[in-house]
């Protein structure tokens, strides 16, 4: 009886993977795996690419190997413009892989399990698009090697099938890249298999086809100016993803095609037994290695904020704790935007300066050179915002990006360099979800129509804030950036608490003193923060006889705690521990014992 | 049955036919004769309407900016005439056409009547023309395409493109060379045989190539700051020129100047080619004065730079004002002169003069004025003059100045074309012009580097920096100067006190 149900499971698990059951509902985990935890990370790869319905762009395709699984890539990745099309695209390419694996594998043997072994290669290949660096080109180019094999088993078993492919391989090289050669390797093992009907002939076209596989990405690297190992690895940037990385799906393809070739050895059950193992242990290495969840988090910030919305902020700041200074940047961020910078201070895993500005460097990720960006386009630095935003769109990987591209076209309408907004707007024109914006703006634009411009909500605001004053700064001096903004307006309240904080921050209570003492008029029509008045309180007792002090309102309360705090800090002899449950959210407490925190 | 299938055959073969017909028609002439008049000449983009242009020159496609359904282009000169049809408002000229209609219009003048068709009615705008010169310009055009970022070398290529057609070949790029800068692509006397690069940050040296061998060379040795930079090869080819500059990069609040390069410190040195190693004189390399951007005179015997007083930068930025200067030059004893000459005196003309280029036949100096520097890049003042050695006069080339930089000029080998970069399109980006400048130093109205697309410069994201005009193809591949540039570290350069 045991038995007949054991092989009654068996069937059932035989029929289940012959359907493709595993590959469908691990592409519905996928899909709400995509939709509830990592869809900011394909907002981000549709914000860093760019796909425009251009002649000339897509002729620009043809430059570099792979032309067509670029751009079929690139086609896709807009789509994620849309919130939710994610967790149905990639779920679908999944699912197509995986079938098109499933039937490679029929290909070489009739094992039973095809449909469990090729959830293996699938899996790796897709854990690969998950990875910040890298887009849809790889996954699409490997698809794209499958179903060309799969054509290429379709054709009758006569000798101009090897003859037809020989010659496009140079064809095929400019359209999926370096995985050309494995679609070589893989026709050399299917003809080799069915071995028993060849003629010397064909042999040799099969031989030839392997050996021109592996030749033409050597002879095209000239043709393309690409280097030896960018010649194999294309579409891949071997910069960005090991190696090792790239080569696992291919490995694991060959690996699991053997494993259906020998299923009906005695030994298959070990085989698949310890193969299983090692994939699994390798998919999990792949996700510690390529899902970073960590990174989700600041992207879902960074979104929500070029999607205008703070209040998903303010719950992702209190869903999660973000400890990195770019997460404190845009927590900073939209307290500012919803005037409460002060007031919210240590509501913020506060890191130092750079929690308010990230510094920027030309070595390491383009993405906190585009979240500077944005603080200095939102407090009216719109020359430095254009710097970065130019830099990122340099740094990126497809050095072409339609989020960027927007903030090039903001900063040059503000500013009223329109020829340059013009050019910018006519290629943002040809794509599918930002031309009716930029359609809008250019009728604007070619009517001439001043009025209207500065009526659009982000040129009146910006330009109100714009620095006026020539000078010049080094690219980093945030200090100096703040000034220029409040000499152009000393109203410009974000630039003002930017100010103060960005000292505090960095522990300089005399220059925070300084600016509050110079803008006191602005700062006193409202309550003074309690942070501003911790601070003050620290100042006063190293100058307590100048005579401002008397316009400037410190509640004695704050005065007492301060007392309070001294006394404890020198009876614990400065032991922070002990302080921290009464006072860690007083400005005494993180001038005393805050550190900035290493970057995730 | 088989009637209908002839009929289906025949059918096609008439569609395919109209398709057929419908190309070929193309240069068919339309009904013209009751074309309404505009009165006006059209807009075209690039603006070609006065220009002189050399017969070797690439077609002269162009858009225009009306908008219509077809355009009709008939090309007229005192040689014949010649129609063209096009669907919508871009023109391509066909090349074979094109040649011939320079070649037979060498020395003339040739007119283009654009009729634009907008519902039935075709609709004439009023002429435009061209002047075909009887002077070529040099067959290649080398620069380096780099993004408008400021100074940043992620992304970036040395290029060169025949001006006679529109193809385009790499010469070194960041692909072949991940980030790695290149920069200061230089040329003998317009000649492919000599030429070098600099390469910073990884892979850093120069590159030099002469008497078909390719070697690497460390610049930087203990008697100078830092490593060559600004570079002039000697009519010889025996000598470089180079300047040492430290140049670094800051930035505006505010205004058209997003940034600006200074050169915080320079001198000068030469370099021997065949010994490797560098001379200076305290003439050109003195710690009172900055001097940059070497030149020699066609003949050899004089080295023009420009210098000024030494400052404190950046707050005395504005205060750095360089004059031209010369000094004679022993090309046999390789020995520097002991007196300057000051040809343009910074103090009297109130304004800085930089990049001097003298013309092949010894006459001329072209330069950049600009208010202050000797980087002109990112000043919109920086205009092109010219200075007369013969009269001793400076002058503006207005035909080939605009309200925005005009700077990095080369002189092409006959002397009578140059090409200098120009960001007088929208203000950002750096695009290559094209001027002829005839045997008195006149110039005439320039035009933009011609593209296949009229529509290139819409959607092109590219600065094209300092253009340099060669004779033939350089005939080496990019893979073996990336060969080169990054197996060895490079030789390093000695310093010759002898003399």
């Amino acid at each position: 009886m045991k038995q007949i149900n054991h092989k009654s499971e068996n069937s059932f698990w035989l029929k289940l993977c012959e359907k493709g059951i595993p590959g469908i509902v691990m592409a519905v985990i996928l899909g709400v795996f995509i939709q509830l935890k990592y869809q900011y990370h394909f907002f981000l790869k549709e914000q860093i690419s760019f796909f425009a319905f251009d002649g000339q762009h897509i002729l620009s395709y043809l430059n570099k190997p792979s032309f067509f699984s670029k751009l079929v890539a690139d086609f896709i990745s807009q789509f994620f413009y849309l919130r939710g099309t994610a967790a149905i695209i990639v779920p679908l390419l999944f699912l197509i892989l995986y079938f098109s694996i499933k039937k490679v594998i029929q290909n070489f043997s009739d094992g039973s399990l095809g449909g469990f072994y090729a959830l293996f290669p699938t899996i790796l290949i897709i854990i690969f698009v998950f990875n910040v660096n890298t887009d849809l080109t790889y996954f699409i180019s490997f698809l794209l090697m499958l179903l060309l094999f799969e054509g290429y088993s379709l054709l009758p078993s006569k000798w101009w099938r090897s003859l037809v492919i020989f010659i496009l391989i140079p064809f095929l090289y400019a359209a999926i890249g370096g995985l050309v050669s494995f679609l070589g390797i893989l026709i050399f093992i299917y003809e080799i298999k069915n071995n028993s009907y060849f003629s010397l002939l064909r042999r040799m076209l099969t031989v030839f086809i392997l050996i021109f596989s592996l030749l033409v990405p050597l002879m095209f690297r000239y043709h393309y100016a690409i280097s030896l190992s960018q010649a194999f690895l294309y579409p891949v940037d071997y910069k960005l993803v090991s190696l090792g990385w790239i080569l696992a799906p291919l490995f694991s393809l060959l690996i699991v095609i053997l494993l259906a070739e020998i299923e009906d050895q005695q030994y298959f059950k070990l085989c698949l037994c310890l193969v299983s193992v090692a994939f699994i242990i390798l998919i999990v290495f792949g996700c510690y290695t390529h899902v970073n969840l960590n990174l989700e988090k600041l992207l879902a910030l960074d979104s929500e904020w070029y999607f205008g919305n703070i209040d998903k902020i303010y719950e992702l700041e209190n869903k999660y704790e973000y400890k990195s200074s770019a997460g404190a940047c845009y927590c900073n961020l939209a307290h500012a935007a919803r005037g409460e910078l002060a007031d919210r201070f240590f509501d913020v895993h506060q890191t130092g300066p750079q929690g308010l500005v990230l510094p920027i460097s030309n070595k390491g990720s383009y993405l906190p050179i585009i979240f500077a960006n944005e603080v200095y386009f939102y407090l009216g630095d719109v020359n430095a915002s254009q710097h970065l935003a130019l830099l990122a769109m340099i740094f990126s990987s497809n050095h072409y990006s339609s989020r960027l591209l927007r903030r090039l076209i903001q900063v040059n309408v503000i500013n009223e360099e329109y020829k340059i907004a013009e050019k910018y707007l006519k290629i943002l024109e040809k794509t599918l979800f930002h031309k009716k914006w930029a359609h809008n703006l250019l009728l604007m634009l070619n009517d001439n129509d001043e009025e209207k411009i500065s009526y659009i909500s982000w040129v009146r605001d910006k330009r109100l804030n714009v620095p006026t004053k020539e000078d010049l700064r080094q690219t980093n001096d945030c200090v100096k950036a703040f000034e220029l903004l409040l000499e152009r307006n000393p109203e410009n309240l974000d630039a003002l608490h930017y100010k103060l904080c960005y000292h505090l921050l960095g522990k300089e209570v005399e220059a925070f003193a300084n600016t509050f003492f110079q803008f006191r008029e602005i700062l006193l029509r409202v309550r003074v923060p309690k942070l501003y008045q911790e601070a003050l309180v620290i100042y006063y007792i190293n100058k307590p006889d100048l005579e401002l002090w008397s316009q400037i309102p410190v509640k004695p309360a704050i005065l007492k705690k301060f007392i309070e705090y001294n006394n404890l800090y020198v009876h614990y002899q400065g032991e922070g521990r002990k302080l921290e449950k009464n006072f860690k959210n007083t400005y005494w407490f993180y001038y005393h014992y805050a550190k900035a925190e290493k970057e995730e | 049955m088989v009637y209908f299938k002839r009929c289906k055959r025949t059918k096609r073969k008439f569609t395919l036919m109209v398709i057929v017909f419908s190309f070929i028609g193309c240069n068919k002439l339309p009904q013209l004769s009751d074309a309404y008049e505009f009165g006006h000449s059209p807009e075209i983009f690039p603006d070609y309407d006065g220009v002189t242009v050399p017969y070797n020159i690439a077609p002269l496609n162009f858009e225009l900016m009306d908008s219509c359904q077809a355009l009709f282009v008939k090309i007229s000169s005192a040689k014949g005439e010649n129609n063209f049809s096009f669907r919508k408002k871009k023109v391509y000229f066909p090349e074979k056409k094109w040649k011939k209609i320079l070649s037979e219009n060498k020395g003339d003048t040739v007119f283009i009547t654009i009729y634009s068709k907008k519902g039935d009615k075709w609709r004439k705008y009023n002429p435009i023309h061209f002047f075909v010169s009887k002077d070529s310009i040099d067959r290649m055009l080398v620069y380096r395409k780099i993004m408008p970022g400021y100074q940043t070398w992620n992304t970036m290529g040395i290029y060169e493109r025949d001006l006679s057609n529109f193809k385009e070949k790499l010469v070194l790029n960041s692909e072949i060379m991940p980030g790695t800068c290149m920069n200061c692509h230089t040329f003998r006397n317009n000649e492919p045989d000599s030429w070098l690069l600099h390469l910073r940050e990884n892979f850093g040296g120069t590159i030099i190539f002469t008497n078909d061998n390719l070697k690497k060379i460390q610049t930087k040795i203990p008697q100078t700051f830092g490593s060559a930079g600004f570079s002039y090869w000697h009519p010889s080819g025996k000598y470089i020129a180079f300047s040492i500059n430290k140049i670094t990069q800051i930035f505006h609040g505010v205004g058209k100047v997003r940034a600006h390069a200074l050169d915080m410190k320079s001198d000068m040195v030469i370099y021997d080619v065949e010994k490797n190693s560098f001379f200076t004189s305290p003439l050109i390399n003195s710690p009172d004065a900055f001097e940059a951007f070497p030149c020699f005179s066609p003949n050899g015997k004089t080295l023009y730079y420009v210098s000024s007083p030494a400052g404190e930068l950046p707050q005395d930025q504005r205060k750095m004002k360089y004059s031209l200067c010369s000094v004679s030059f022993d090309e046999q004893n390789g020995i520097i002169g002991n007196k300057v000459d000051t040809l343009i005196s910074a103090k009297m003309l109130n304004k800085s003069v930089s990049i001097p280029r003298v013309s092949p036949d010894g006459r001329f100096i072209m330069l950049t004025q600009l208010d202050y520097g000797n980087f002109p890049a990112y000043n919109p003042e920086a205009d092109l003059y010219l200075y007369d050695l013969k009269e001793h006069k400076m002058r503006a080339l207005d035909a080939f100045n605009s309200n925005d930089v005009e700077s990095w000029h080369c002189w092409s080998s006959n002397g009578r074309w140059v090409v200098f970069s120009s960001r007088r399109r929208d203000g950002l980006f750096m695009d290559v012009w094209i001027g002829y400048i005839d045997q008195n130093g006149a110039p005439r109205k320039p035009f933009l580097l011609p593209q296949k697309d009229p529509e290139f410069y819409d959607s092109f994201l590219f600065s094209f920096n300092l253009p340099e005009l060669i004779k033939e193809p350089i005939s080496v591949s990019p893979h073996r100067i990336a060969k080169v540039a990054t197996k060895s570290k490079g030789q390093q350069a000695e310093f010759d006190t002898s003399h």
